[in-house]
Protein backbone atom coordinates (compact mmCIF):
# COMPACT_ATOMS: atom_id res chain seq x y z
CA UNK A 1 0.00 0.00 0.00
CA UNK A 2 1.52 3.07 -1.37
CA UNK A 3 1.10 7.01 -0.69
CA UNK A 4 -1.35 6.69 -3.61
CA UNK A 5 -3.42 4.23 -1.90
CA UNK A 6 -3.91 6.40 1.42
CA UNK A 7 -5.25 9.01 -0.59
CA UNK A 8 -7.43 6.79 -2.13
CA UNK A 9 -8.86 5.40 1.38
CA UNK A 10 -8.94 9.14 2.71
CA UNK A 11 -11.25 9.32 -0.91
CA UNK A 12 -13.43 6.48 -0.43
CA UNK A 13 -14.14 8.00 3.42
CA UNK A 14 -15.30 11.31 2.15
CA UNK A 15 -16.97 9.68 -0.49
CA UNK A 16 -18.78 7.77 2.36
CA UNK A 17 -19.49 11.19 4.01
CA UNK A 18 -21.01 12.33 0.81
CA UNK A 19 -18.25 14.83 0.21
CA UNK A 20 -16.41 13.82 -2.35
CA UNK A 21 -15.71 16.32 -5.41
CA UNK A 22 -15.39 15.27 -8.83
CA UNK A 23 -11.72 15.66 -9.80
CA UNK A 24 -11.04 13.31 -7.07
CA UNK A 25 -13.56 10.86 -7.65
CA UNK A 26 -12.25 10.23 -11.46
CA UNK A 27 -8.75 10.42 -9.68
CA UNK A 28 -10.18 7.80 -7.44
CA UNK A 29 -11.70 5.70 -9.66
CA UNK A 30 -8.35 6.01 -12.32
CA UNK A 31 -6.64 4.14 -8.79
CA UNK A 32 -9.03 1.55 -8.09
CA UNK A 33 -8.30 0.05 -12.27
CA UNK A 34 -4.49 -0.37 -11.04
CA UNK A 35 -5.03 -1.53 -7.22
CA UNK A 36 -7.12 -4.23 -6.62
CA UNK A 37 -7.05 -3.52 -3.08
CA UNK A 38 -8.50 -0.23 -2.74
CA UNK A 39 -11.38 -1.23 -5.71
CA UNK A 40 -12.51 -3.99 -3.24
CA UNK A 41 -13.04 -1.41 -0.45
CA UNK A 42 -14.31 1.41 -3.17
CA UNK A 43 -16.52 -1.43 -4.01
CA UNK A 44 -18.00 -2.09 -0.69
CA UNK A 45 -18.53 1.13 0.18
CA UNK A 46 -20.48 2.02 -2.90
CA UNK A 47 -22.83 -0.83 -1.51
CA UNK A 48 -22.56 -0.02 1.84
CA UNK A 49 -23.92 3.29 0.73
CA UNK A 50 -26.26 2.47 -1.11
CA UNK A 51 -27.66 -0.33 0.56
CA UNK A 52 -27.96 2.39 3.74
CA UNK A 53 -29.96 5.13 1.62
CA UNK A 54 -32.23 2.46 0.51
CA UNK A 55 -33.65 1.92 4.08
CA UNK A 56 -34.35 5.16 3.30
CA UNK A 57 -36.74 7.46 5.73
CA UNK A 58 -39.65 6.04 7.50
CA UNK A 59 -43.28 7.28 7.71
CA UNK A 60 -44.42 7.67 11.20
CA UNK A 61 -47.61 5.87 12.17
CA UNK A 62 -50.77 8.07 10.85
CA UNK A 63 -51.94 7.79 14.42
CA UNK A 64 -48.55 9.34 16.43
CA UNK A 65 -49.70 12.84 16.74
CA UNK A 66 -52.84 12.15 17.49
CA UNK A 67 -51.91 9.15 20.14
CA UNK A 68 -49.55 11.68 21.56
CA UNK A 69 -51.24 14.92 22.02
CA UNK A 70 -54.08 12.80 23.82
CA UNK A 71 -51.80 11.42 26.23
CA UNK A 72 -50.73 15.27 26.77
CA UNK A 73 -53.81 16.58 26.93
CA UNK A 74 -55.49 14.09 29.32
CA UNK A 75 -52.45 14.63 32.00
CA UNK A 76 -52.29 18.35 31.16
CA UNK A 77 -55.75 18.78 32.21
CA UNK A 78 -55.04 17.74 36.17
CA UNK A 79 -52.22 19.93 36.16
CA UNK A 80 -54.35 23.14 35.02
CA UNK A 81 -57.19 21.88 37.62
CA UNK A 82 -54.05 21.70 40.30
CA UNK A 83 -52.82 24.97 39.18
CA UNK A 84 -56.93 26.35 39.63
CA UNK A 85 -56.37 24.96 43.35
CA UNK A 86 -53.66 26.61 44.00
CA UNK A 87 -54.69 30.31 42.46
CA UNK A 88 -57.93 29.42 44.61
CA UNK A 89 -55.79 28.83 47.79
CA UNK A 90 -53.24 31.95 47.32
CA UNK A 91 -56.50 34.06 46.63
CA UNK A 92 -57.94 32.51 50.18
CA UNK A 93 -54.41 33.90 51.97
CA UNK A 94 -54.49 37.04 50.66
CA UNK A 95 -58.06 37.53 52.43
CA UNK A 96 -57.38 36.18 55.49
CA UNK A 97 -54.13 37.72 55.11
CA UNK A 98 -56.07 41.12 54.94
CA UNK A 99 -58.79 40.78 57.24
CA UNK A 100 -55.89 40.00 59.93
CA UNK A 101 -54.42 43.39 58.82
CA UNK A 102 -57.83 45.06 59.04
CA UNK A 103 -58.08 43.67 62.66
CA UNK A 104 -54.83 44.72 63.54
CA UNK A 105 -55.23 48.16 62.03
CA UNK A 106 -58.48 48.67 63.53
CA UNK A 107 -57.24 48.14 67.10
CA UNK A 108 -54.31 49.84 66.75
CA UNK A 109 -56.40 52.99 65.61
CA UNK A 110 -58.89 52.42 68.42
CA UNK A 111 -55.78 51.91 70.97
CA UNK A 112 -54.01 55.58 69.87
CA UNK A 113 -57.40 57.26 70.28
CA UNK A 114 -58.56 56.12 73.61
CA UNK A 115 -54.83 57.18 74.46
CA UNK A 116 -55.43 60.41 73.00
CA UNK A 117 -58.64 61.17 74.71
CA UNK A 118 -57.15 59.91 78.03
CA UNK A 119 -54.50 62.63 77.69
CA UNK A 120 -57.07 64.92 76.58
CA UNK A 121 -57.81 68.32 79.91
CA UNK A 122 -60.58 67.39 81.73
CA UNK A 123 -60.40 63.53 80.54
CA UNK A 124 -60.89 60.67 83.41
CA UNK A 125 -57.26 59.83 85.45
CA UNK A 126 -55.81 56.23 84.86
CA UNK A 127 -58.16 53.93 86.28
CA UNK A 128 -61.26 56.33 86.63
CA UNK A 129 -63.38 55.94 84.06
CA UNK A 130 -64.84 59.25 84.09
CA UNK A 131 -68.37 57.45 85.66
CA UNK A 132 -69.28 58.31 88.69
CA UNK A 133 -69.35 55.30 91.48
CA UNK A 134 -72.83 54.30 91.68
CA UNK A 135 -75.07 55.59 94.62
CA UNK A 136 -72.65 58.75 94.74
CA UNK A 137 -74.44 60.67 92.83
CA UNK B 1 -36.12 36.20 22.05
CA UNK B 2 -34.97 33.18 19.51
CA UNK B 3 -31.32 33.34 18.35
CA UNK B 4 -30.49 34.69 14.89
CA UNK B 5 -27.25 31.99 15.25
CA UNK B 6 -30.38 29.41 14.61
CA UNK B 7 -31.32 28.74 10.81
CA UNK B 8 -34.57 30.30 9.89
CA UNK B 9 -36.31 26.79 10.25
CA UNK B 10 -34.73 26.78 13.78
CA UNK B 11 -35.64 29.95 14.90
CA UNK B 12 -39.09 28.75 13.63
CA UNK B 13 -38.85 25.94 16.20
CA UNK B 14 -37.70 28.34 18.59
CA UNK B 15 -41.29 30.54 18.75
CA UNK B 16 -42.91 27.35 18.50
CA UNK B 17 -41.29 26.13 21.77
CA UNK B 18 -42.10 29.84 22.99
CA UNK B 19 -45.52 29.48 23.00
CA UNK B 20 -45.72 25.79 24.04
CA UNK B 21 -43.67 27.53 27.01
CA UNK B 22 -46.43 29.83 27.49
CA UNK B 23 -49.09 27.13 27.76
CA UNK B 24 -50.14 26.54 23.72
CA UNK B 25 -50.82 22.81 23.20
CA UNK B 26 -51.04 23.73 19.51
CA UNK B 27 -47.59 24.78 19.23
CA UNK B 28 -46.66 21.50 20.40
CA UNK B 29 -48.34 19.51 18.02
CA UNK B 30 -47.02 21.51 15.37
CA UNK B 31 -43.76 20.24 16.67
CA UNK B 32 -44.71 16.69 16.60
CA UNK B 33 -46.25 17.06 13.21
CA UNK B 34 -42.97 18.59 12.11
CA UNK B 35 -40.54 15.70 13.49
CA UNK B 36 -42.88 12.76 13.82
CA UNK B 37 -41.19 11.34 10.79
CA UNK B 38 -37.56 11.50 11.61
CA UNK B 39 -38.06 10.73 15.51
CA UNK B 40 -40.01 7.64 14.69
CA UNK B 41 -37.20 6.75 11.64
CA UNK B 42 -34.38 7.03 14.03
CA UNK B 43 -36.30 5.10 16.98
CA UNK B 44 -37.27 2.32 14.09
CA UNK B 45 -33.94 2.30 12.27
CA UNK B 46 -32.29 1.27 16.01
CA UNK B 47 -34.87 -0.88 17.15
CA UNK B 48 -35.66 -2.64 14.14
CA UNK B 49 -39.46 -2.93 14.93
CA UNK B 50 -42.75 -1.26 14.44
CA UNK B 51 -44.71 -1.14 17.58
CA UNK B 52 -41.29 -0.34 19.63
CA UNK B 53 -40.24 2.23 17.32
CA UNK B 54 -44.07 3.71 17.52
CA UNK B 55 -43.76 3.96 21.93
CA UNK B 56 -40.47 5.06 21.71
CA UNK B 57 -41.20 8.02 19.26
CA UNK B 58 -44.36 8.76 21.76
CA UNK B 59 -41.58 8.45 24.93
CA UNK B 60 -39.45 11.08 23.27
CA UNK B 61 -42.00 13.66 22.35
CA UNK B 62 -43.36 13.24 26.03
CA UNK B 63 -40.22 13.64 27.38
CA UNK B 64 -39.64 16.60 25.31
CA UNK B 65 -42.62 18.11 26.26
CA UNK B 66 -41.73 17.53 29.68
CA UNK B 67 -38.63 19.04 29.50
CA UNK B 68 -39.26 21.66 26.97
CA UNK B 69 -37.99 24.64 30.11
CA UNK B 70 -34.97 22.68 30.18
CA UNK B 71 -34.56 23.66 26.40
CA UNK B 72 -32.06 25.90 25.95
CA UNK B 73 -33.16 28.10 23.12
CA UNK B 74 -29.59 28.98 21.79
CA UNK B 75 -29.29 25.28 20.69
CA UNK B 76 -31.64 23.58 17.64
CA UNK B 77 -34.21 22.36 19.23
CA UNK B 78 -34.31 19.00 16.54
CA UNK B 79 -30.89 18.10 17.85
CA UNK B 80 -32.31 18.20 21.24
CA UNK B 81 -35.19 16.29 20.32
CA UNK B 82 -33.26 13.61 18.15
CA UNK B 83 -30.97 13.54 21.75
CA UNK B 84 -33.85 12.58 23.78
CA UNK B 85 -34.81 9.89 20.98
CA UNK B 86 -31.66 8.32 20.36
CA UNK B 87 -31.18 8.55 24.06
CA UNK B 88 -34.49 6.23 25.00
CA UNK B 89 -33.69 3.96 21.76
CA UNK B 90 -29.97 3.09 23.17
CA UNK B 91 -31.60 2.75 26.96
CA UNK B 92 -34.35 0.73 24.94
CA UNK B 93 -32.17 -1.79 23.83
CA UNK B 94 -29.99 -2.10 26.49
CA UNK B 95 -32.78 -2.90 28.40
CA UNK B 96 -33.99 -5.30 25.75
CA UNK B 97 -30.18 -7.25 25.26
CA UNK B 98 -30.24 -5.60 22.42
CA UNK B 99 -32.08 -8.60 20.22
CA UNK B 100 -34.53 -7.42 17.49
CA UNK B 101 -35.87 -8.33 14.57
CA UNK B 102 -34.50 -8.02 10.74
CA UNK B 103 -36.65 -4.56 9.85
CA UNK B 104 -39.33 -5.60 6.95
CA UNK B 105 -38.17 -3.65 4.29
CA UNK B 106 -34.92 -5.39 4.02
CA UNK B 107 -37.26 -8.64 3.71
CA UNK B 108 -39.12 -6.02 0.69
CA UNK B 109 -35.80 -4.49 -0.25
CA UNK B 110 -34.75 -6.12 -3.59
CA UNK B 111 -38.26 -6.10 -4.90
CA UNK B 112 -39.22 -2.30 -4.04
CA UNK B 113 -38.58 0.47 -6.82
CA UNK B 114 -37.17 3.54 -5.73
CA UNK B 115 -39.09 6.60 -5.04
CA UNK B 116 -42.27 4.13 -4.39
CA UNK B 117 -44.02 3.40 -0.97
CA UNK B 118 -43.16 0.03 -0.31
CA UNK B 119 -44.80 -2.45 1.67
CA UNK B 120 -45.98 -1.41 5.42
CA UNK B 121 -45.90 2.62 4.18
CA UNK B 122 -41.94 2.46 3.65
CA UNK B 123 -40.51 4.86 1.61
CA UNK B 124 -37.25 4.12 -0.48
CA UNK B 125 -35.65 7.42 -1.10
CA UNK B 126 -32.42 7.45 -3.74
CA UNK B 127 -29.84 9.85 -2.72
CA UNK B 128 -29.96 13.44 -3.90
CA UNK B 129 -28.58 13.81 -7.49
CA UNK B 130 -25.23 14.97 -5.99
CA UNK B 131 -24.49 11.35 -4.90
CA UNK B 132 -24.48 10.25 -8.60
CA UNK B 133 -21.15 8.32 -7.64
CA UNK B 134 -21.84 5.20 -6.63
CA UNK B 135 -22.61 3.79 -10.47
CA UNK B 136 -24.01 0.07 -11.62
CA UNK B 137 -24.31 -0.84 -7.97
CA UNK B 138 -26.84 -3.35 -7.22
CA UNK B 139 -27.81 -4.19 -3.32
CA UNK B 140 -29.17 -7.49 -2.89
CA UNK B 141 -31.50 -9.15 -0.02
CA UNK B 142 -28.47 -10.86 1.41
CA UNK B 143 -26.26 -7.63 1.14
CA UNK B 144 -29.43 -5.65 3.10
CA UNK B 145 -29.64 -8.40 5.67
CA UNK B 146 -25.99 -8.56 5.89
CA UNK B 147 -25.54 -4.90 6.64
CA UNK B 148 -28.31 -4.97 8.87
CA UNK B 149 -26.87 -7.56 10.94
CA UNK B 150 -23.54 -5.46 11.07
CA UNK B 151 -24.85 -2.58 12.00
CA UNK B 152 -26.86 -4.10 15.09
CA UNK B 153 -23.20 -5.13 16.42
CA UNK B 154 -21.82 -1.52 16.50
CA UNK B 155 -21.40 0.28 19.35
CA UNK B 156 -24.85 2.32 19.85
CA UNK B 157 -22.89 5.74 19.39
CA UNK B 158 -21.67 4.89 16.25
CA UNK B 159 -25.20 3.15 15.20
CA UNK B 160 -26.82 6.90 16.08
CA UNK B 161 -23.99 8.25 13.65
CA UNK B 162 -24.82 6.12 10.78
CA UNK B 163 -28.51 6.37 11.84
CA UNK B 164 -28.87 10.10 11.62
CA UNK B 165 -26.33 10.49 8.74
CA UNK B 166 -27.05 8.11 5.84
CA UNK B 167 -30.96 7.91 6.84
CA UNK B 168 -32.24 11.01 8.22
CA UNK B 169 -29.48 13.18 6.54
CA UNK B 170 -28.30 15.01 9.18
CA UNK B 171 -24.88 16.83 9.17
CA UNK B 172 -21.69 15.74 11.32
CA UNK B 173 -21.97 19.13 12.90
CA UNK B 174 -25.70 18.41 14.04
CA UNK B 175 -24.89 14.40 15.38
CA UNK B 176 -22.39 16.25 17.36
CA UNK B 177 -24.88 18.37 18.99
CA UNK B 178 -26.79 15.18 19.13
CA UNK B 179 -24.28 13.13 20.64
CA UNK B 180 -22.76 15.89 22.55
CA UNK B 181 -19.57 15.63 20.93
CA UNK B 182 -17.51 17.85 18.61
CA UNK B 183 -18.38 17.48 15.09
CA UNK B 184 -14.79 15.56 14.14
CA UNK B 185 -15.19 13.13 17.08
CA UNK B 186 -19.02 12.69 15.12
CA UNK B 187 -17.28 12.26 12.00
CA UNK B 188 -14.64 10.06 13.32
CA UNK B 189 -17.26 7.72 14.34
CA UNK B 190 -19.05 8.05 11.44
CA UNK B 191 -15.88 6.65 9.50
CA UNK B 192 -15.16 3.66 12.01
CA UNK B 193 -18.58 2.05 11.60
CA UNK B 194 -18.70 2.57 8.30
CA UNK B 195 -15.30 0.60 8.20
CA UNK B 196 -16.99 -1.63 10.49
CA UNK B 197 -19.54 -2.63 8.61
CA UNK B 198 -17.34 -2.63 5.32
CA UNK B 199 -15.79 -5.49 6.70
CA UNK B 200 -18.60 -7.60 7.48
CA UNK B 201 -19.54 -6.91 3.42
CA UNK B 202 -15.80 -8.61 2.81
CA UNK B 203 -16.10 -12.01 0.43
CA UNK B 204 -19.39 -10.85 -0.50
CA UNK B 205 -18.96 -7.50 -2.54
Amino acid sequence: MDSSCDRAVGAIDELGDGDLGRVKWLLLKRHARKCKECAGYLGRMETLIEALSEFGSVRAPEDLVDTVMAYLLSSVAPIEDHLVEVEHGRRNMFLVVGAAGLGVTAAVALAIVRWVLGRAPGAATDGDDGLAPIGTA
Amino acid sequence: MPNTRLSRDGRDDARLVKRCREGDAGAFECLVRKYQDPVYGIAYRMVGDREEAKDLAQETFINAFEGIDTFNSRMPFRAWLYRIGANASIDHLRRRGRVRDIPVEVAAAAGDSYGNQGEYGVVIELPGPETDIPENVSVTNETSGLVWDALEQLPDHYRVAIVLHHMEGVSYAEIGRVLGVPRNTAKTWGHRARGLLCEALEGVV
